[in-house]
């Protein structure tokens, strides 16, 4: 009896082994390279709306065009807006940091856009005072009158804290509160997020 | 019982390995991707898991939000007007009926939550195949009916290009596809898709229609182009960024 019992014990021990075995490793797609939590923000960083001069463009995530202006949101780091829009050239005017941008739309003199897990309305009726781009001054930006944060809801969303890409394994975003960019490398330590 | 002791230990430190098994998180989904959405009348309508909010049009600022929570059911994709919505789940497609607050399931016609779609007055164009979620299936776009408000019929079926974005704008259906070609559709006689014209824009990533101006804007993976779409059906570029 008491040798059938230990049998047995020995019998649930592998097999309950077997499953414990680390899937990534025998996952194909757990292949050398995995992506990892290059650069993040915090939730105090969000509030940190800067109207400034135009900077080039890095990665279009959202686009909009009225009669006066064209807007483009570059993911997490704001929107640039041009005048002249259906000019062959049209012509940079500003750029207004919105630190976790993904999506937008413009009514009303209103930006509304997400910034991180929130929805914002941005003013911007200070940009038909403005000719061209020397014009944007720190003093003018500043101008609550000109451009700012209206109002917020908070946790409308959820911001997408793992890379855009498919099948692939990555760091877990436990300690930070939004990636921005990740960063594909070589794995050197296991990532236990997959996506 | 000692051997019994050694043999517990020795299963204990063989299958170390739980607590990494154990740890192991999938994440993300579409609706976290598809989050912001602007319905061909101009209602922007915010989707969080298993509900909308749609933000009152008056006095966009102040941010007001009417919600609508659809009970387990998570919202992938939404497509429509602000009176009728088509919700796309992992079940399949929904009519949603703003007056009502009502959803009704329509027939699934294996729908997966990684497809294209659009409602034109109570047509349904959907596309299929060729991804994540599909990738063995050719890839095709397919017109239906919803009849009665409750029933979605089959009428007409075209492969093609994998489609990567859909859109309608002025009743018209913008489709953009795998090689780059942003193709203008129209229904006719209630029973075909029928193409009106179509531009090249290379690796095109998604676009934005804009059918105020009749615009259509498409990204790249340069930047963006500015198209119009003119009275005589026909799609122009205006400028590239």
């Amino acid at each position: 009896m008491y040798k059938i019992l230990l049998l047995f014990i020995v019998l649930i021990g592998f097999s309950s082994c077997q499953k414990f075995e680390s899937f990534q490793e025998n996952d194909p797609s757990y292949a050398n390279e995995g992506y990892f939590i290059k650069t993040s923000l915090s939730e105090s960083d969000l509030s940190n709306f800067i109207v400034e001069k135009p900077i080039p463009i890095d990665q279009i995530s959202d686009m909009y065009v009225d009669e006066k202006y064209l807007y483009v949101a570059d993911y997490a780091k704001g929107m640039h807006i041009f005048k002249n829009p259906k000019d062959v050239k049209p012509e940079p005017l500003l750029f207004i940091n919105i630190p976790a941008l993904r999506k937008f739309t413009v009514k009303d003199g209103f930006i509304i856009c997400d910034n991180g897990n929130d929805l914002i309305s941005f003013k911007i009726s200070g940009l038909n005072l403005i000719g061209n781009a020397s014009q944007v001054t720190e003093a003018f930006a500043a101008n609550k009158a000109n451009f700012g944060l209206i109002n917020r809801k908070s946790n409308l969303f959820s911001f997408p804290n793992y890379p855009i890409e498919r099948n692939v394994y990555f760091e877990c975003p436990d300690s930070v509160d939004f990636v921005v960019e990740w960063e594909k490398k070589v794995i050197d330590k296991k990532l236990n997020c997959y996506r | 019982m000692r051997y019994l002791i050694i043999l517990v230990c020795f299963c204990l430190i063989s299958c170390s390995k739980i607590e990494e098994i154990g740890s192991l998180r999938i994440l993300g989904s579409n609706t976290e991707q598809n989050f912001f959405n602007e319905t061909t009348n101009n209602q922007n309508v915010f989707l969080k898991k298993n509900e909308m909010q749609f933000l009152n049009n008056s006095s966009v600022s102040n941010l007001n939000l009417n919600k609508f929570t659809a009970d387990s059911l998570d919202i992938e994709r939404i497509a429509g007007s602000s009176d009728s919505l088509l919700l796309l789940s992992k079940t399949g497609l929904k009519a949603y009926f703003t007056k009502t607050n009502k959803t009704v399931q329509l027939k699934n016609y294996a729908f997966s939550t990684c497809d294209q779609m659009a409602l034109v007055d109570s047509f349904v164009v959907v596309s299929q195949g060729k991804t994540v979620c599909q990738p063995g299936i050719a890839s095709k776009y397919s017109l239906f009916k919803i009849n009665k408000f409750t029933e979605l019929v089959y009428i007409n079926q075209y492969l093609s290009e994998s489609i990567i974005d859909l859109k309608v704008m002025n009743r018209k259906i913008f489709m953009l596809d795998a090689g780059g070609v942003l193709g203008v559709f129209e229904i006719k006689n209630g029973s075909e898709l029928s193409k009106v014209t179509e531009f090249s824009v290379p690796t095109g990533q998604f676009i934005r229609v804009v059918p105020s101006l009749r615009r259509i804007l498409v990204k790249t993976t340069k930047g963006m182009v500015q198209l119009s779409y003119n009275a005589n059906n026909k799609l122009e570029k205006i400028n590239e960024i």
